[in-house]
C-alpha cells in the first residue's frame, strides 16, 4: 500500500467494487430463493419450497401471487380468515381458491383487492368475505350526520411498483431469504402457503410449551382492553353500509353472476361473552341486521348475483369448545384462542357456505341470515348460550370479572389522562 | 429528506457534489453559492412553508450583526439585546407558545382555544447558531462577515436540521479556503468512511433497538424490573446510536466538500462522572450552553451556591430547549441536580484526598450510566404518568419476572430462581430475548469498541478530534484494501436498510 501513489483512489475503487459486488450477490440470492414467491425461478425442496409469512408489502405480494393463480374463489377478511381458511383444504382444493385475507385489515381492503383482480381481467367468480364486528365499533358515540370514511387512493405510477425493488434489494428481503432457507426442515416454523394461508404452525410449539390456557388468557386480556374501551361508544353504521355495498358492487360489477358470501365469524364463546359484558350485544345484533339489509339491497341492484349472509357466531358445541385449564397439556380442536380458529373449523365453515357436507359440523353450525330469519337466529343463540353457560359457567364468570376490572381501571385512570392531555407535554413538532 | 434515504443518497447528494465542484472550479464563491442554494433546497424539501422564515431570520440577523459591528458602547449593547430578543421571541412563539397557553389554561381553568403551531424544523439549531454569532460579533470576535459565507454557515445542509451547533470562527475560514475547490480523493475516502460508519450506527443499530423501546413506552403499566430496564436500555442505546450516527453522517458528508465539522459526540456512556458525560454528549450544545448561558450567568466564579444555581438554571433551560413539556423540564432538572451533586462529591473527595482508583472509576461509571438512564425515562415518556409507571418498574415495584417459556428451558436453574423470588409471565418470550440481545450487542459496541474519531484519528476526522483520541491502534483506519472491503460491506448493509421507516430522534428538537 505504501507504494501506491494514491492510496485513497485505490481505497475508493475497492469500496465501490465491494458495494457493487455485494449488492449483486444479495439481489441474486434473493431472486433465487424467492422468499415472497414472486419469481418462481427455482422450486427446490429443502432449499426454498416452504415460504415464510410475508411481513412487508403483504397486500402487494398477495395480489401479485393471486394474479398468477387467477383464482375462481377468493377468501377475504382479516387474520381470522387468513389463519382459519386454507384454500388447499378439502372443500376448496379443487376450486382454484386463493386466500387474500390479511391480518389487521378491514372490508375496505377486500374491496380494493377485488377491484384490482377485476382490473387485471380476472375477476373472482365467488367471494367469501369475513365481516368483522369489532371493526364497526367506535369508542365514542357517533355524532349525527357522520359519513363513511373516505378510503385513500392506492399509489399509482412508479410508486405502485417501487415495492418490487425493495423485495429484491433490502435487508429485510435478504433476511427473509435466509429465513426461507432455514425453515425448510423445521416442521413448526412460521410459514404461509403460496395461496395465502398462514396455518400458524408456530403456535403448535407455543401451545405445547405454554399451554392453550396461556394463549387464550393472553388474547383475552388484549380483547378485554380493546372492547372495554368501546363499551360507551357506538357503531359506525355509515362505514359498515358503505363497505358492504362497495364489496357487493365491485364484485358484481366485475362479474354480474358472481357469488358473494358474507361471513360472520365463529367467535369463541369467551369472546361472545366479552361482547355481552362490554355492553356490545345490542350493537352486535344491529350490525348483523345492517349486513342483511345491505345484502338484500345488493340483490336488488344485481339480480344475477347470488348474495348471502352466514352467521357462524353463537354458543354451539363448536364455539363453546372448552378452554384447557392452566397447566393442562390438552389440545383444542377448533380454536387457537377465542379470536382465531384453526383450519379445521375453516373447512367446516367453507363446506357450509358451499353447500357441501362435512360430517364434523353439527347441523346448527352456520345460520343463513335474512330479514325473515333474524329473530329465529336470535332465539338460536339464546338457546345455545343457556347450554354453554350450563357447561362452562366459569368461562362466563371469568370474562365478567375481567371486564369489570378493566372498566374500573379505565374509570380510575381517565381523570389523570384528561389532565395530562390538557398539559400537552409531548413535543408536537417537526 | 433524510440522510438515510434513497432520495438523498442517490439523488440530492450526487447532484450537489457534481454541481458544487463544477461551480467551484470557476471560483470559490460560485461553489459556495451552489452549496448555499442546495442547502436551501434541502431545507425546503422538508417544508417549503418555512423557507421564508429561515431566510428572514438569516437576513435579519445578518443585518443586526452589521449594526452591532458598526455601533460602539451602549449602542452596541442595545443592538445586541434587541437582536437576541427577536431571536428568542421567534423561538418562543414557535416552540413554547402552545405549551405556555396549555399550561396557563390548565393552571387557571380558562377555556382557551388550543394553539396549534407547527415548529419549523431545525429552528432551534439555526437560531442558536445565529445567537452565538451575534454575541461574538458584539464581543468583537467576528473577523469575516461576507453574506454568502454567513448564509452558508447558517444553512449548510450537513448540520442544518439537527446540528451540530456551529461556531462561525470554525466555519467561515473553511468556506474561504481555496483548497476545497477541487474534489480530493482523501476527503472522499475519509468522508465516505465516516458517513458509512454513521449510517451503520443509525440504520443497523438504532433502528433495530427502536421497537423494543417503543413497546415499553407505549404499554408501561405493571412492568417488572427486567422488562422495564430492558426497554429503557433499548431507548438509551437507540438514542445514543441515533444521535452518534447522525453526527458521524454530518461530519462525513461535510468532509466530502473538504469542510470539517466540530466533534459532537465522544463515547458519552463511557463517562465516569456526570460532568464528563456532558463533556462527551452533544458537545456543541454543551459548549453553547456553557459559553452563552452558564458563564454569562457567573459560572463558578461566585462560589459553590451560585455555581449550583447556575448549573440548575442552565440545565433546566437546556431541558426546555429539547422540547416544550414538563417532562423535558424534569429531565433538565434531574441533570442539573446530578451536576450539583457531582460537583459537591468531587469537592468532598478532593478535600479528603480520595482518588478512587479503578473501583472508584467503575462505580462512578455505573452510577453515571444508571442516573442518565433514569433521566432518559422522562426524556422519552409522552407524559408524566408513563414516566412514573416505568420508573416504578425499574425500581422493582412490580417484582422481577421472566418469561415462562424461558423458565421451561432453564432446567435446575429455574427452581433456584423460584427460590430467589423470581416470577414468571406468559408470552413475550421472543421480545424479552431480542430486547436484551440487542441491548447486549449495543452495550458491547458502545463500551468496548473505539468510537469513530478514535478509529479515524490519523486523518483529522473532525475539528477538535485530535486530543486524546489516538488510542485506537488495532482498528485505526487506513486507506487500505482490507478496510475498503469492511467499509464497503458496512455500506451495503446500510444501503439494504434504507427502506425501513425511520426518523432521527434529534430532529424533534
Amino acid at each position: 500500500m505504501s507504494a501506491d501513489p494514491n492510496p485513497y483512489r485505490h481505497y475508493l475503487r475497492w469500496i465501490l467494487g465491494t458495494v457493487a459486488g455485494a449488492s449483486a450477490a444479495v439481489a441474486g440470492f434473493v431472486l433465487l430463493v424467492d422468499p415472497y414467491g414472486l419469481y418462481a425461478l427455482a422450486d427446490i425442496p429443502g432449499f426454498n419450497r416452504v415460504k415464510p409469512p410475508v411481513e412487508r408489502y403483504r397486500n402487494e405480494i398477495r395480489l401479485a401471487r393471486a394474479e398468477r393463480f387467477r383464482p375462481e374463489i377468493v377468501i377475504a377478511g382479516n387474520s381470522r380468515m387468513e389463519v382459519g381458511v386454507d384454500p388447499d383444504g378439502p372443500h376448496l382444493a379443487d376450486r382454484n381458491a386463493f386466500n387474500l385475507a390479511l391480518a389487521g385489515t378491514s372490508t375496505a381492503l377486500a374491496v380494493d383487492q377485488v377491484r384490482y383482480l377485476a382490473r387485471g381481467g380476472h375477476p373472482p367468480r365467488h367471494v367469501i368475505a369475513g365481516m368483522e364486528f369489532v371493526d364497526a365499533l367506535t369508542n365514542q358515540p357517533l355524532p349525527p350526520g357522520t359519513v363513511a370514511p373516505v378510503q385513500p387512493e392506492p399509489p399509482s405510477g412508479w410508486r405502485a411498483h417501487a415495492w418490487r425493488a425493495d423485495t429484491l434489494y433490502s435487508f429485510a428481503s435478504l433476511k427473509d431469504a435466509l429465513v426461507t432457507v432455514a425453515i425448510q426442515r423445521q416442521p413448526q416454523a412460521a410459514m404461509a402457503t403460496l395461496r395465502g394461508h398462514n396455518p400458524l404452525l408456530q403456535y403448535h410449539q407455543a401451545a405445547a410449551t405454554e399451554g392453550y390456557a396461556a394463549l387464550f388468557s393472553q388474547r383475552a386480556a388484549e380483547n378485554t382492553r380493546k372492547l372495554a374501551a368501546a363499551a360507551a361508544g357506538g357503531l359506525h353504521v355509515p362505514a359498515v353500509r358503505a363497505q358492504a355495498a362497495a364489496l357487493i358492487d365491485t364484485a358484481a360489477g366485475a362479474d354480474p353472476e358472481v357469488a358473494i358470501d358474507l361471513v360472520i365469524y365463529p367467535y369463541h364463546a369467551q369472546l361472545m361473552a366479552l361482547f355481552e359484558q362490554a355492553k356490545l350485544w345490542p350493537r352486535f345484533e344491529a350490525w348483523k341486521a345492517i349486513l342483511v339489509e345491505e345484502a338484500e339491497a345488493g340483490r336488488r341492484r344485481h339480480p344475477a348475483a347470488r348474495i348471502a349472509v352466514h352467521d357462524f357466531s353463537g354458543y354451539g358445541a363448536i364455539q363453546c369448545e372448552p378452554v384447557p385449564a392452566p397447566g393442562s397439556t390438552a389440545r383444542t380442536r377448533w380454536y387457537w384462542e377465542a379470536g382465531h380458529f384453526k383450519p379445521a373449523l375453516g373447512d367446516v365453515m367453507v363446506a357450509r357456505v358451499l353447500g357441501r357436507v362435512d360430517r364434523r359440523a353439527p347441523a346448527e353450525f352456520g345460520f343463513r341470515l335474512d330479514r325473515g330469519t333474524l329473530d329465529a337466529n336470535r332465539d338460536r343463540i339464546a338457546a345455545e348460550r343457556a347450554g354453554c353457560l350450563a357447561r362452562q359457567a366459569a368461562l362466563f364468570d371469568g370474562v365478567a370479572r375481567d371486564v369489570e376490572r378493566e372498566l374500573g381501571r379505565r374509570s380510575a385512570s381517565s381523570a389523570p389522562q384528561r389532565r395530562q392531555a390538557a398539559l400537552g407535554t409531548a413535543p408536537t413538532v417537526e | 429528506m433524510l440522510f438515510n434515504s434513497h432520495a438523498f443518497l442517490f439523488g440530492f447528494l450526487p447532484v450537489v457534489l457534481l454541481a458544487y465542484f463544477a461551480a467551484a472550479r470557476r471560483g470559490r464563491e460560485y461553489g459556495n453559492l451552489v452549496l448555499a442554494l442546495a442547502s436551501l433546497f434541502f431545507y425546503a424539501w422538508w417544508d417549503l412553508r418555512y423557507l421564508p422564515l429561515l431566510l428572514a431570520s438569516i437576513v435579519g440577523n445578518y443585518a443586526c450583526s452589521l449594526q452591532i459591528r458598526a455601533a460602539h458602547g451602549a449602542a452596541r449593547q442595545r443592538w445586541l439585546v434587541a437582536a437576541l430578543a427577536g431571536n428568542l421571541a421567534l423561538l418562543g412563539w414557535y416552540k413554547y407558545a402552545g405549551f405556555l397557553a396549555g399550561s396557563v389554561a390548565q393552571a387557571t381553568g380558562w377555556d382557551m382555544p388550543a394553539l396549534k403551531i407547527v415548529l419549523p424544523i431545525g429552528i432551534s439549531f439555526f437560531t442558536f447558531t445565529q445567537i452565538a454569532f451575534l454575541v461574538d460579533t458584539a464581543r468583537g470576535h467576528v473577523s469575516e462577515s461576507r453574506f454568502l459565507h454567513y448564509l452558508l454557515f447558517v444553512t449548510y445542509f450537513p448540520h442544518l436540521i439537527a446540528g451540530p451547533v456551529l461556531h462561525h470562527g470554525e466555519m467561515m475560514p473553511q468556506f474561504a479556503d481555496d483548497r476545497n475547490r477541487w474534489p480530493r480523493a482523501a476527503n472522499f475516502a475519509v468522508g465516505a468512511t465516516i458517513f458509512f460508519i454513521g449510517l451503520g450506527k443509525k440504520v443497523l443499530i438504532a433502528d433495530s433497538l427502536a421497537p423494543y423501546a417503543n413497546v415499553l413506552f407505549a404499554e408501561p403499566h405493571d412492568v417488572s424490573l427486567l422488562v422495564a430496564w430492558g426497554g429503557v436500555l433499548a431507548y438509551a442505546f437507540q438514542l445514543y446510536f441515533d444521535f452518534s450516527g447522525y453526527s458521524d453522517m454530518a461530519i462525513g458528508l461535510s468532509r466530502l466538500f473538504g469542510v470539517q465539522l466540530p466533534l459532537n459526540f465522544a463515547s458519552p456512556y463511557k463517562a465516569t462522572s456526570i460532568m464528563e458525560f456532558w463533556r462527551r454528549w452533544h458537545m456543541t450544545l454543551s459548549r453553547f450552553l456553557r459559553d452563552y448561558l452558564y458563564i454569562p450567568l457567573g459560572g463558578n466564579r461566585r462560589g459553590p451556591a451560585r455555581r449550583s444555581a447556575n448549573l440548575m438554571a442552565t440545565m433546566l433551560l437546556g431541558g426546555l430547549w429539547h422540547g416544550a413539556g414538563w417532562n423535558f423540564v424534569i429531565w433538565g432538572g434531574l441533570h442539573g441536580l446530578y451536576l450539583v451533586i457531582g460537583q459537591a462529591w468531587r469537592a468532598l473527595a478532593q478535600r479528603m484526598g480520595w482518588r478512587g482508583g479503578t473501583a472508584g472509576a467503575l462505580a462512578g461509571w455505573a452510577l453515571t450510566f444508571a442516573a442518565v438512564c433514569v433521566a432518559w425515562v422522562f426524556f422519552r415518556a409522552p407524559d408524566l404518568d408513563t414516566a412514573l409507571a416505568i420508573l416504578s418498574g425499574m425500581f422493582g415495584a412490580h417484582g422481577v419476572q421472566l418469561p415462562a417459556t424461558l423458565g421451561a428451558h432453564l432446567g435446575g436453574l429455574k427452581s433456584a430462581l423460584d427460590a430467589a423470588g423470581i416470577g414468571w409471565y406468559q408470552g413475550g418470550t421472543s421480545r424479552f430475548i431480542e430486547t436484551w440481545g440487542w441491548v447486549a450487542a449495543a452495550s458491547a459496541i458502545a463500551f468496548a469498541l473505539p468510537n469513530t474519531q478514535q478509529i479515524m484519528h490519523r486523518f483529522a476526522p473532525a475539528l477538535d478530534a485530535a486530543g486524546g483520541m489516538a488510542t485506537a491502534t488495532r482498528l485505526a483506519w487506513r486507506p487500505a484494501r482490507r478496510h475498503a472491503v469492511l467499509v464497503g460491506t458496512l455500506a451495503v448493509l446500510g444501503l439494504l436498510s434504507l427502506n425501513r421507516p425511520t426518523d432521527f430522534l434529534y430532529f424533534q428538537f
